[in-house]
């Protein structure tokens, strides 16, 4: 893992160019420094996110303080959004629908789905796609992972997972600007773009 | 040790670049002098020339990180340079673009001014901006709003390799105080960009023209833009009043926004000159400052305070809110015996505004500053903080010999709440007051307490309360009440529950609520008045 945040780290200056650049070095920096120190790493994740003690269970229901049915409606309704893109979640994996990993990695699907689409010029279908992660990012992630991560930086607020945790808080925040910034701009018949929403 | 965190004489270590075109001959600066003067004045400055520094943004990064600042500041023959690789350059040598100052000493200093009142000026900006970047205490993902590449291909955009960022405001959500009512910066923002969505201000950013106007307004001071937290501006005008050298005496402020700048830069390429004590001072609009600021630049030092007019791209209620407030200090000082011709507004028009900079200066500068040497940092405290605005206004009513001052105003920044008869304490005024003016207290007796100093005017508890011609409110401006703080509007005693002895309500309620029932049978009033919600039951 720390070869790995190294070769980033030095790759990565091409990022110079967006603001996350700096949160996403230290973060890099950070993963690098837990080298060596699995044990407590360990510690604190069963602290932070397992025992629940502290209040930050990486899900979305947990922090939006949903109640049984309320998180039954979340899950169900994720899962829909999941299959209309045509992924589902692995049973074997034990995965919930709302974890943190879960939603993020959707939306880097999504992302991904998208760099395709500009490259093949089907530019209907990459503005659909972009639209979907606005709206992912504005019904789900941006709405509970910055006081997701509030709640782990003050239960943490020097830690590892408190930086990490933060540096996701901040990345989804300049996600949700850039696919705005994305879609103005795919909107402007000026620019090239066909409009369309 | 990590040269970014790393301090010198307890100072953060600060980069300032010139570009070495400003030492050109016919009028250039001395840079020599500016150097020398830099580094003797200012702690822990590394003072550097680079050769076309406005031109090759990774000259910048490779000059910052050999000098191991933490900050920096740029003085630069122009604006225009390519801010997108800039601020590239600057992250990789480890600093925050938005804690980077950028003085344009081309067009406030080498083109309006002689060689040596140049280099003068040249100082004095520095060191205020050198102060500024020194207390930039960082930027959240909120504080950022990408912007489109003016002209870019498809393939780079959305290759997303370079992108503008704007600074823009946020809110700190557990300083802000929506929850309790509080809705200043809707009501501040001219571009309708805030808005209130379960429970917490959200900031629309394409909306959001970063006029600040919501950051100066808000009284818990909770929302934020880069570059303008209180104690960056104070940094800014402390140095900027008292930076040496002393030659450049008396000192005016000149405030300008984005296009008060462009007028001044257009003053620049016309040759023109005005008097170098006239020290600019950018702030994003002038919506975002408030009459305490002027008056606060009054007791810091300055002679005199100009405010260039604007009437372009801020909205018609800014206009006329600048032009209220300085009729508002003007009214101060006039009813003060302070000189209100020291805050001046000034044309925006180049022309007029030359002539204006020339003649109001024959006025401004050639009487005594109220202030002869800046007051202690005690004594002023925070004089850019909303906290503080009463304490400005105080303090230079003591320094006038005016502490008895009391003036109403349509543009005062502070209000004063009357109570009538008819209030019964319900508390509905102090629910709606988010600045927290208002408060309903006790615990024997309830009372209605008010502190002026917190008071906005914005009117929502003569909206909240439910009794006619109770309740008012004027735009008034009263030193010795603003001095003595909270104090009791109104009191009453709870009546008490005659089965629990627990409180029901304020007396005064009990009696209205007995007025409002006097048609009803006994039996009703006797419940309602005389037991408390948890005791009615057995009462019945």
């Amino acid at each position: 893992m720390a070869t790995a945040a190294l070769r980033q780290e030095r790759a990565g200056e091409k990022f110079a160019g967006l603001a996350i650049y700096p949160r996403w070095r230290l973060l890099l920096r950070t993963v690098r420094l837990a080298a060596g120190q699995a044990g407590t790493l360990q510690a604190d994740f069963s602290r932070l996110f397992v025992a629940g003690r502290d209040g930050c269970a990486p899900n979305e229901s947990y922090q939006l303080a949903l109640d049984p049915a309320g998180a039954a409606a979340l899950a169900a309704a994720l899962e829909r959004e999941y299959a209309g893109e045509g992924v589902s979640l692995d049973p074997a994996a034990g995965e919930l629908p709302d974890h943190v990993a879960v939603e993020m990695e959707f939306v880097a699907f999504l992302c991904d789905r998208e760099r395709a689409a500009w490259r093949d010029r089907r530019e209907a279908e990459g503005r659909r796609l972009l639209l979907r992660q606005r709206q992912f990012l504005r019904e789900h992630l941006g709405r509970w992972v910055p006081r997701f991560a509030r709640e782990v930086q003050r239960a943490d607020p020097s830690g590892w997972y408190g930086e990490v945790v933060g540096a996701a808080a901040a990345f989804v925040h300049h996600d949700q600007d850039l696919v705005d910034l994305l879609l103005a701009w795919t909107r402007d018949p000026a620019r090239g773009g066909g409009g369309g929403e | 040790m990590n040269p970014h965190t790393a301090r010198c004489d307890g100072h953060l270590p600060v980069a300032v670049l010139l570009c070495a075109h400003l030492g050109d001959a016919n009028g250039g600066l001395d840079l020599r002098a500016v150097r020398e003067g830099l580094e003797t004045a200012v702690p822990s400055v590394h003072v550097r020339l680079l050769d076309d520094a406005c031109r090759q943004p990774n000259r910048v990064g490779a000059a910052v990180r050999a000098s191991g600042a933490a900050t920096l500041v740029l003085g630069l023959c122009r604006r225009g340079y390519a801010a997108a690789e800039l601020h590239a350059e600057l992250r990789k040598a480890g600093l925050d673009p938005l804690g980077v100052e950028v003085v344009d000493l081309g067009a406030y200093a080498v083109r309006v001014h002689s060689r040596e009142e140049a280099t003068r000026k040249a100082r004095v900006l520095l060191a205020a901006a050198a102060a500024r970047a020194r207390t930039f205490a960082g930027a959240r993902p909120e504080n950022l709003k990408p912007l489109l590449p003016k002209a870019v291909s498809r393939r780079a955009l959305l290759s997303l390799s370079l992108l503008e960022y704007q600074a823009v405001a946020a809110v700190a959500v557990e300083r802000c105080h929506a929850e309790d009512g509080c809705r200043e910066c809707l009501g501040a923002c001219p571009y309708q960009a805030l808005s209130l969505e379960d429970g917490e201000i959200r900031l629309d950013k394409s909306r959001c023209t970063s006029c600040g106007s919501c950051v100066t307004a808000c009284p818990h001071e909770a929302t934020d833009l880069p570059g303008w937290t209180a104690a960056q501006v104070e940094a800014y005008v402390g140095a900027l009043l008292g930076a040496p050298p002393a030659e450049l005496a008396p000192r005016a402020v000149l405030v300008v926004c984005r296009h008060g700048a462009a007028a001044l830069q257009a003053l620049a390429g016309t040759g023109a000159s005005y008097p170098v004590q006239w020290l600019p001072m950018e702030v994003p609009s002038l919506g975002m400052v408030p009459p305490a600021w002027l008056l606060a630049f009054l007791h810091l030092g300055a002679a005199g305070v100009g405010v260039v007019s604007c009437t372009q791209g801020c909205g018609a209620t800014s206009v006329t809110r600048i032009e209220g407030r300085v009729d508002f200090c003007r009214d101060v000082l006039r009813h003060a015996g302070g000189h209100p011709e020291r805050v001046v507004l000034l044309p925006e028009e180049p022309s007029a505004l030359l002539r204006a900079l020339w003649t109001t200066a024959v006025e401004v500068l050639q009487v005594p500053p109220l202030v002869q040497a800046p007051p202690a940092a005690t004594a002023t405290g925070d004089p850019f903080a909303h906290r503080s605005r009463a304490r400005v206004l105080v303090a230079l009513g003591e320094r006038l010999g005016a502490p008895s001052l009391a003036i109403d105003h349509l543009a005062s920044p502070f209000g004063l709440v009357q109570v009538g008869a008819g209030c019964t304490l319900c508390g509905g005024c102090a629910a709606a007051c988010g600045p927290g003016a208002l408060r309903l207290e006790g615990d024997g007796e309830a009372a209605l307490t008010f502190d002026p100093a917190l008071c906005t005017a914005c009117g929502r508890c003569i909206a909240a309360c439910p009794e006619p011609d109770t309740l008012a409110l004027h735009r008034r401006t009263d030193l010795p009440l603003l001095s003595r703080g909270r104090e009791a509007l109104v009191r009453g005693r709870y009546g008490r529950c005659v089965a629990c002895g627990g409180p029901i309500a304020p007396q005064p309620m009990l009696e209205r609520v007995a007025r409002l029932l006097a048609g009803e049978p006994p039996r009703t009033l006797q419940v309602v008045t005389r037991y408390c919600s948890s005791c009615r039951g057995l009462a019945q």
